[in-house]
């Protein structure tokens, strides 16, 4: 059923916000930071989950939540102290309910007893602390209630039921009924609906109008039903919300039905609407409604609060929107294309045009900065917190401690730093990476560290911060360093680093990004897998970041990935290969200059190469790679240097360099298909296309074409 | 007829969403107490079905300041709870609370329940 | 006038009212002599020649990409893709967008010269014999003693990258 699945991807979608949210109060909660802001928002949280989860019968998730959240509840109220070990319980059992939530997420089956001993540590803790209290949770069967949607119709009325047994109620509100807004009339009228009843109005404590109090009680009232499957419990459920509000007898077999209304009500002449409309319980609105209510202010059939006109509902006391994601993009695209427009439009004014239209120009500036406010408002829309990231840590952390047997503890630093959802999407997986990187080869283990006169328990620090048009996220971990003798072993025994090339310190350490790299001689069960850092740069590539590493001997490491605010809008070079426009990403370009003062040199192979500060970089001639006729003088073309995978360079030669601007990327696969050494294709000003130059998808086919020949 | 709902989970207020409007009744919503006395201040309603365990104000906050502000003494307002235990609903019935209903809601029976305190 | 929009939605699309589910409306176009056609539902537009971005290391009948609207389209040059050379576009030429699957794709061509309505009765099946007509048509009609080959879109699009 369809709506029962929007349902569960609404609660998904709450459960990860959710579960984020109480990994980071567990984080400052296991900091130290017990107040009782922390400790109600985490309870809400798992009583949240809970409460959805038994909507949708996930029973495991229910049980084990509805333990946990009675343990954080006695936690909360001081019942059962908050010890640093129940801190570890509670922070494992967070992770419990992830997995919980992940499987009822992907419908498949954890093990009947996962979570058992935990479920029996919150047990024992409640029950611990208070051996005499039962447990006051309530019983768990109520959750099997199957949610299935149904229309009711509230205008079917109950058909009176035949002979049956007769039941005799006598009912005496107290004034608290009233100041909780249930309703006398309401309540025969319920009755009503079991059987059919005459009801009979105490009305003799009425006082005269001069003593008469408004919210004063002075009425009490005889009901007879008659009706079918009739239960004293049957007849408490309706009074289930007055209980202690009012008097209540309730005896069997007392009255037979009146037939004649009007007898049983012929010495109340004076109510006979009040009768009428509690017998036959359709409420009238234009009838006299009943005494007691009568005589309040401004009372009546929903005197205080009229039935709304037309069935639209409004939009009310609504502070925020959910919107697909799909029509912000829709939006950020179309904005991005204005940024473009207006920027070659305002290109396009020259000097001569400026003196001439003054009105224009000044046009074009307010349209400039609008369009500015407009995209940046838009990108507000899609950007998110790191937070939603950098959530997912701490347990990747624990559970890799675990593993190692290493002490390690993770601070995060600057999580509130927003960037565009789809950047943080992408970041997850080589954030992971990096940490394992970091837990696996960076942390010594806690021996290894105390004899090294370092802390027993080691540190990882995550932080974000934006700088400028970036945002910068740091690993750093207080581990050994990078060992370089045996990156540059490794770096020299896998064919990635020449036999006699020189290498800075700096180059080896950013090595561990080469592809095929890896210096675990072992695969280990952490950052293994077969694949190493290299894929956390193409992933960061990908979105136009890029990584660097800088490591210190014995005091630690740090990686910084260095990405883009947004991934709709590129700052590009654009250039001319023949007379074809490409752009290249600014974010790779090391930098440019004019071939006649490039310095050249040729391999033993052939193959050109470039010599810059001691370095050889490979080059690609454009116009040849992409067979384009270029008919520009060799001496008149420019090298643009990229960074292509790590610190390898590459030396791209193009024929002109027309000047820098923003681009939004367009597929190229939408209609067509990938081509090798083209990232997509982008719109310019005068509607043309012009292709992106992939820089790393350049290196990698010459790198196959080399080793193919 | 228009109900107020008030729930910090939005899978819970989508799911009242659902069965309260294919009963043909008008929904309004609100993400916590205090968003809850801001419809209210704008908006008439016939009952108001909230939760108690929610961010910035709670639902027994809410009812109290609701029955606080005068004009809505007759206003039904049914409380919405996983918990069961008889504190919990005292501490609901002691604020002002009409009745309750307890999550998971069976569709019928929370219609059922409205029609219980609603005219 | 630059530019001719057909329709926006394939739903549009009125067949001939008589007997709707046997007849066929097909818009056609030449290349030098030659008659093709398509069939109208997937043609989304019909535009002049306003020059393409070559793409690299592909086949010489893809003629590059256009913008339309924002959106990057393929252009197809169908007298090279017959095997006849590439052609040499001028103002006059006219590129033809039609959708394939979800694909838009643009055929380059001389000129659309009618819109044709036929009886499905009356398409043939390509003659064996050469290799090229049977690899990219899926039928040929006669029409007023022209014959008119019904292009295979999903064929013509196959095979782009360059083999060399």
């Amino acid at each position: 059923m369809s709506d029962l699945d929007d349902f569960k991807a609404t609660y998904f979608d709450e459960c990860s916000e959710l579960l984020s949210e109480l990994e980071e109060q567990f984080t400052a909660i296991e900091e130290g930071e017990r107040d009782a802001d922390r400790l109600n928002a985490v309870f809400r949280a798992i009583h949240s989950i809970k409460g959805g989860a038994g909507a949708f019968n996930f029973t495991g998730l229910v049980g084990f939540a509805h333990e946990f959240e009675t343990l954080l509840d006695y936690v909360r109220n001081g019942k059962v102290e908050l010890t640093d070990d129940v801190v570890t319980l509670c922070i494992r059992a967070n992770d419990l309910v992830a997995d919980f939530v992940a499987a009822a997420r992907s419908g498949e089956e954890l093990a009947s007893d996962y979570g058992a001993e935990e479920k029996a540590r919150f047990v024992a803790l409640v029950k611990g602390d208070n051996p005499d209290e039962e447990e006051d949770g309530e019983p768990l069967e109520e959750f099997d209630i199957e949610f299935t949607p149904v229309t009711v119709d509230l205008e079917s009325k109950h058909e009176p039921a035949g002979a049956g047994e007769g039941w005799m109620v006598r009912f005496t509100p107290h004034a608290e009924l009233y100041s909780r807004a249930n309703d006398p009339l309401l309540l025969l009228r319920e009755l009503a609906e079991l059987g059919e009843i005459t009801v009979d109005a105490q009305v003799t404590e009425l006082p005269g109008l001069d003593e008469f109090e408004p919210f004063g009680v002075y009425c009490s009232w005889e009901v007879s039903i008659v009706g079918e499957d009739l239960s004293e419990q049957k007849i408490r459920e309706v009074f289930e919300f007055v209980e202690g509000d009012c008097d209540i007898e309730i005896s069997e077999g007392v009255a037979a039905p009146a037939k004649d209304d009007e007898a049983a009500f012929e010495e109340d002449d004076d109510l006979p609407s009040f009768a009428d409309l509690a017998a036959e319980i359709t409420p009238k609105p234009e009838a006299k409604p009943p005494a007691p209510k009568a005589l309040k202010p401004s009372a009546g059939a929903g005197g205080d609060h009229p039935e709304g006109e037309g069935a639209g509902s409004r939009p009310v006391g609504v502070q925020s929107i959910r919107v697909d994601l799909d029509k912000v993009d829709r939006v950020v695209n179309m904005v991005s294309e204005l940024v473009i427009t207006q920027s070659m439009l305002t290109q396009q004014m020259d000097e001569n045009l400026r003196q001439k239209y003054q009105e224009l120009v000044r046009g074009l500036e307010i349209l400039a900065q609008t369009t500015r406010g407009l995209q940046d408002s838009v990108m507000a829309i899609r950007a998110q917190p790191v937070k939603s990231v950098f959530s997912r840590m701490p347990r990747l952390v624990r559970e890799l401690a675990g593993k190692t047997g290493k002490k390690i503890k993770l601070e995060t630093v600057g999580e509130n730093t927003e960037i565009d959802k789809t950047v943080i999407e992408q970041l997850s997986d080589p954030l992971t990476h990096m940490i394992r990187n970091s837990a696996d080869h960076g942390i010594e283990s806690p021996e290894k560290r105390m004899a090294a006169g370092k802390a027993e328990i080691g540190t990882i620090r995550l932080s974000a911060e934006q700088a400028g048009g970036n945002i910068l996220i740091a690993i750093e971990d207080d581990g050994a360093g990078i060992n370089r003798e045996k990156v540059l072993e490794i770096g020299r025994e896998r064919g990635i680093v020449g036999a006699d090339q020189q290498m800075n310190e700096e180059q080896i350490d950013n090595l561990i990004f080469a592809p095929g790299f890896s210096t675990a001689t072992e695969v280990s069960d952490i950052s293994g897998r077969g694949v190493g850092m290299d894929v956390v740069l193409s992933n960061i590539k990908k979105i136009g970041g890029s990584v660097h590493v800088r490591s210190w001997p014995g005091k630690g490491t740090r990686m910084t990935l260095k990405l883009p605010l947004t991934l709709a809008v590129l700052d590009v070079m654009l250039v001319a290969v023949g007379t074809c426009p490409y752009v290249v990403p600014l974010s790779s370009i090391v930098e440019t200059m004019q071939t006649a003062r490039a310095d050249f040199g040729h391999m033993p192979t052939g193959d050109r190469v470039l010599r810059v500060r001691g370095e050889y970089v490979q080059v690609i001639d454009l116009a040849q790679r992409f067979d384009l006729p270029n008919e520009t003088p060799e001496d008149e073309r420019f090298v643009v240097l990229c960074e292509a995978e790590g610190t390898q360079k590459v030396a791209i030669i193009v024929d002109e360099i027309i000047g820098q601007q923003q681009v939004v990327i367009k597929s190229l696969e939408e209609n067509f298909e990938r081509i090798e050494g083209i990232a997509g294709g982008t719109i310019l000003g005068d509607g043309s296309v012009a292709l992106i130059v992939d820089v790393q998808g350049l290196r990698a086919q010459t790198t196959t074409h080399r080793s193919a020949a | 007829m228009r109900v107020l709902t008030v729930d910090d989970s939005r899978t819970i207020l989508a799911m009242l969403h659902h069965t309260l409007t294919g009963a043909g009744f008008e929904v309004l919503q609100a993400e916590d107490g205090q968003k809850g006395l801001d419809v209210l201040k704008t908006e008439d309603v016939d009952v108001v079905i909230t939760d108690i365990n929610m961010p910035v104000m709670d639902g027994i906050q809410f009812i109290k300041s609701v029955r606080a502000s005068g004009n809505y003494q007759s206003l039904p307002i049914l409380i919405l709870t996983t918990e069961t235990s008889q504190e919990k609903r005292d501490l609901g019935r002691s604020a002002g609370g009409t009745g309750w209903i307890v999550k998971p809601f069976d569709p019928e029976k929370l219609i059922s329940v409205i029609r219980r305190v609603v005219h | 006038m630059e530019a001719l929009e057909l329709r926006e939605n394939e739903g549009e699309q009125i067949a001939g009212k008589s007997d709707e589910s046997r007849s066929l409306q097909l818009i056609a176009f030449s290349i030098g002599e030659q008659i093709y056609g398509v069939e109208i539902t997937t043609v989304r537009e019909i535009r002049a020649w306003n020059g393409a971005t070559p793409l690299p290391n592909t086949r010489e009948f893809v003629r590059g990409v256009i913008n339309l609207r924002g959106t990057i389209v393929p252009i197809y040059d169908l007298r090279a893709r017959f095997g006849d050379g590439q052609t040499e576009p001028t103002k006059n030429h006219v590129v033809v967008v039609m959708s394939v699957g979800n694909k838009w794709v643009g055929i380059l061509v001389d000129a659309v010269s009618d819109i044709l309505t036929i009886s499905k009765d009356e398409i043939h099946t390509v003659p064996e014999g050469n290799a090229t007509d049977t690899e990219l048509l899926s039928g040929i009609i006669t029409h007023e003693n022209d014959m008119v080959g019904l292009i295979d879109l999903h064929a013509i699009i196959a095979g782009t990258k360059d083999q060399a």
